[in-house]
């Protein structure tokens, strides 16, 4: 019994190891040779050249045109903190809150619809979409803006200016993952038994008392879930800033993924570029392997 | 024409011991229950008799041919499941066609010859009617009759069967048991039915096979096993309610053996003083229905309190204090509602003393 | 609030009717850039800068939509054809080696199991731009660089973790006792995949499908890396580069964003139940 097990293992297994060996775990190792090898033999020389890099189109930390008064631009690595720092607790806080109010909304299906659009469409597209809010004549942010008497920076094209282009950028991510958050919180809230709502209920508590006392608590495990994917989109965010800013004006909303690509596709430095992806990879491995955990745990209890 | 032997079979999951050496001969034409609460490793005895479990130790024969290496495809055994495990995707007649199906070629049938066995079988079910339709579109007893088809259609040698009614609704339970029953006896094939419902078992079984934590407690007619239990745990787990057990210290006086129970007092059956020493703990084991009540004192009696009256229709159950002066010692007692008894009241108690069990307090076998 | 809670318009509580309304409203502003590009492809680019988009008087021309579809460079209608000739392989085949793998994942223990699935849970938090480097230099070593075929099988291949992922959690949840009936019943192991596991697995396919399409076509990152030629350019590609880096033209590019957003929509809206299903299954267990 037990042998034959093995013989269909293998069969079953063989064609995803070979395809996962060749195109996939060959690569990566590949990419952290590369990372280490310099034109005078091996060591740590492109990490120590990518982290102190000046150049503003490809500073991780700190780039040389830095701005005095209020920055952007900071290095490529700040934004995708900052990125994370204010697209993550938005994402999380609009799916919760919709997802609660949505049962109390007539057609909320098309609404979840809406929001799931973004999901659907090509990144590429949503980068074009971002480009296009924002624009000065155009755009429905600054075209809202304009009419209501503001004047300034925000109500002309906000991916032009190193003030705005990040900000632009996070608040236009928001307007595309929304939906992941807001799919996943009301697929939770929906099974959660609403016996500890109406229960809730008649002990007396108030909506906002629910919601805070009950639904949040209740909907951890979405919320972990909300929070590990939209880090890992964050961090590995690379096609909306592609198209609709290439990490400018003057490196103003550059990310990480992005200058990867730049010491690849344009300098034509592999060591450097490896480096970048091989320190990118490192980041995201705080979210990877908390998501790692959790499953494990998961497929323990089971 | 089969029969089924385990031997020293033993199957550990991790730390868990699940099965610990069973021994078990199943008759030909028997019907077997294998009887137990949820753990006791029943299942795990029925799927190691499938070869859907490989045993640490031990071996399984079906009609004295060593299976214990085999696939079940190599058995020719059938298994009945507690959720039906119809093959969602397929009509009720596909279904039942499958076994025949897989093997067609190897049993040299044709289609026609299976579309025949199929209506024969379906017929027998009486579900000729549903062969169109799929499993989702049938009613739990109609599935049921459908996993029992899909079960009789290869005319196995063995016919395993883990909780089958499990899922149905108490009436339908009822009709099935005995329809089950009837079947089996029909057609003439040894079966293992797995159950943890006693009524069943009692209802169904030529011998029933008690089991716990991993061991078989006890064989039997379902006779021998209500009457005779060798366990205490036997007679606990089987009964409705369940035996009464009252804890007892073996006196001697003036060389006489007498058993000091709470609230009363008794000479122990000659049959018994070899076996029993001054100061042994012993269990006593009263069946509720076993026991005559009356409202006036009679010889040699046991006095007792009501605490509370379950009436059950035709009967009532008593739950009753026979320790009322000292320590409160419970028990359930059967009795025809012939008068009203309420709670609080005092009553006299007279067991039928030769069908009382007495078990050792140590290790909880019977004293014989 | 409690109070709020208590006022009743007729038989509609107050409360209610502005939950009502905030939401929608928060719905339809995050609807309105769709709205905007869709007029924006429908109306001349002149009328567009000097009136806005959103006045509904004016011409309308589908112009944008026919230069866009065959824009002698970046033409949408190659896009089409080369991103279904990538997307369609790209999607059957991990689908196909994936279930296999999974099955395998879920019911069957061997060794270095634990250690082989958390390298696929790895792979599934990778950056793509681990890989591109020794990739782009294989491609090139395979012949296979500027061609469709080598973006399939870099599309398949990192599919693969998560596709196998989803559907171990969706073999998880089906009852092991079919399986083990149809073992009973005489079936082969390879018999029972084929004929009891794949015809149970159908809607975890459905949404598997979906998904992987979706996210194949969408790709922005291989195809940049991996194609060269203008005519080689998936539909990603082809309506990045519509976009010029100082001028831009909206018209056009509101039509090639809409060409490339189109197919998944539509697959979205036949297959909704399916791909709502998939995106929460993935991440989530069970």
């Amino acid at each position: 019994m037990k042998r034959t097990k093995y013989k269909i293992t293998l069969l079953f297994l063989l064609p995803e190891l070979i395809f996962l060996a060749v195109f996939v775990l060959t690569p990566i190792i590949g990419t952290v040779v590369i990372s280490f090898l310099t034109p005078g033999g091996a060591g740590l020389d492109n990490y120590y050249k990518v982290v102190t890099e000046k150049s503003p189109d490809k500073a991780l930390v700190l780039p040389d045109n830095i701005a005095k008064a209020r920055p952007p631009p900071w290095g490529a690595f700040i934004h995708n903190i900052v990125w994370v720092a204010i697209h993550l607790p938005i994402v999380v806080f609009l799916g919760m809150i919709l997802a609660y109010l949505l049962h109390e909304v007539r057609g909320s299906s098309i609404v979840k619809s809406i929001f799931f659009l973004g999901m659907v469409i090509p990144m590429v597209v949503g980068g074009l979409l971002i480009r296009f809010m924002f624009d000065g004549t155009l755009g429905v942010v600054p075209v809202v803006l304009k009419t209501l008497g503001i004047k300034g920076l925000i109500s002309k094209t906000w991916t032009n200016y190193p003030q705005t282009a990040l900000i632009s950028l996070i608040l236009g991510s928001v307007w595309l993952w929304t939906g992941f958050s807001l799919t996943v919180y009301s697929a939770a809230y929906e099974s959660l038994p609403k016996s500890y709502i109406e229960a809730a209920k008649i002990d007396g508590a108030s909506g906002f008392q629910i919601f805070f006392k009950i639904v949040v608590p209740l909907l951890k495990h979405a919320t972990i879930i909300v929070v590990i994917m939209t880090m890992l989109w964050d961090l590995k965010i690379f096609d909306i800033v592609y198209v609709s800013t290439l990490g400018g004006p003057g490196g103003s909303s550059n990310v990480m993924a992005l200058v990867m690509y730049l010491y690849f596709a344009r300098s034509l430095d592999y060591g450097r570029s490896s480096a970048t992806a091989v320190i990118l990879a490192i980041i995201t491995l705080i979210p990877g392997v908390w998501f790692i955990r959790r499953v494990m745990k998961g497929a323990k209890t089971r | 024409m089969a029969k089924v032997r385990l031997e020293n079979i033993v199957k550990r999951f991790g730390n868990v011991v699940a099965v610990n050496n069973i021994n078990l001969e199943i008759r030909d034409k028997e019907f077997v229950v294998l009887l137990g609460p949820s753990g006791c490793g029943k299942t795990t005895t029925l799927r190691i008799i499938a070869g859907l479990e490989y045993p640490d130790e031990g071996r399984v024969y079906i009609d004295d041919r060593d299976v214990t290496d085999l696939e079940p495809k190599d058995r020719d055994i059938a298994m009945v499941f507690q959720n039906y495990a119809l093959y969602p995707h397929m009509t009720v007649f596909d279904n039942i066609a499958f076994p025949l199906m897989i093997k067609r070629k190897k049993l040299g049938l044709t289609k026609e010859d299976i579309r025949k066995k199929v209506y024969e079988i379906a017929k027998l079910l009486k579900i000729e009617d549903l062969l169109k339709r799929k499993p989702g579109q049938l009613s739990g007893g109609q599935q049921q009759r459908v996993a029992l088809a899909r079960a009789l259609i290869r005319r196995p040698k063995v016919w395993l069967m883990d909780e089958p009614l499990s899922n149905l609704d108490a009436l339908l339970r009822l009709e099935m048991r005995a329809e089950l029953k009837r079947l089996q006896k029909r057609l003439g094939i040894t079966t293992v039915y797995v159950t943890h419902d006693q009524a069943e078992a009692l209802s169904m079984a030529d011998r029933i096979a008690v089991m716990n934590k991993g061991r078989i407690v006890q064989v039997g007619t379902p006779e021998e096993i209500y009457l005779k239990p060798k366990h205490v745990f036997v007679g606990t787990f089987i009964g409705s309610p369940p035996m009464n057990i009252v804890k007892c210290v073996v006196m001697v006086e003036n060389n006489k053996y007498y058993l000091d129970c709470p609230g009363f007092r008794r000479e122990i059956p000659k049959t018994l003083t070899k076996i029993v020493r001054e100061n042994m703990k012993i269990i006593l084991g009263i069946r509720p229905e076993f026991v005559e009540v009356s409202k006036k004192p009679l010889p040699d009696s046991i006095k007792a309190k009501i605490l509370v009256v379950e009436p059950q229709g035709s009967e009532a159950i008593l739950n009753l204090d026979i320790n009322p002066e000292g320590e409160e010692t419970l028990i359930k007692v059967k009795t025809r509602v012939t008068e009203r008894f309420s709670s609080g009241e005092i009553i006299y108690l007279k067991p039928d003393w030769t069908r009382i069990a007495i078990f050792d307090y140590e290790t909880g076998k019977a004293l014989e | 609030m409690q109070r709020l809670g208590r006022l009743r318009l007729g038989k509609i509580k107050v409360k209610y009717l502005i939950i009502n309304i905030i939401v929608w409203f928060i719905a339809l502003a995050w609807l309105l850039p769709f709205i905007g590009v869709a007029m924006v492809s429908i109306k001349p680019f002149k009328e567009v800068v000097l009136n806005g988009w959103w006045t509904l008087t004016g011409h309308y021309t589908l112009n944008n939509f026919v230069d866009a579809w065959s824009n002698p460079v970046y033409s949408v209608a190659t896009g089409y054809r080369n991103s279904f000739i990538v997307v369609i392989p790209s999607t059957i085949i991990p689908l196909f080696i994936a279930a296999l793998a999974a099955y395998v994942f879920s019911r069957f223990s061997f060794p270095l199991k634990t250690m082989l699935f958390i390298t696929l849970l790895l792979i599934m938090a990778m950056p793509q731009q681990m890989s591109v480097i020794p990739l782009f230099f294989m491609m090139n070593r395979l012949g296979l660089y500027d061609r469709l075929e080598g973006l399939i099988l870099l599309h398949s291949a990192w599919g693969l973790a998560w596709i196998t992922f989803f559907l171990k959690n969706f073999f998880d949840t089906l009852p092991k006792e079919v399986e083990e009936a149809a073992r009973v019943d005489g079936a082969s192991d390879i018999h029972i995949f084929f004929k009891i596991v794949l015809p149970m697995t159908l809607p975890a396919i459905a949404s598997v499908a979906a998904i992987q399409f979706t996210w194949v076509w969408s790709d922005f990152f291989y195809a940049l890396v991996f194609l060269a030629s203008p005519d080689k350019y998936v539909v990603t590609l082809q309506v990045a580069s519509m976009k010029g880096q100082y001028h831009i033209d909206w018209g056009l590019l509101s039509a090639g964003s809409i060409f490339a957003m189109s197919v998944p929509l539509i697959l979205y809206a036949l297959l909704q139940k399916y791909y709502v299903r998939g995106m929460i299954g993935w991440t989530v267990k069970g």
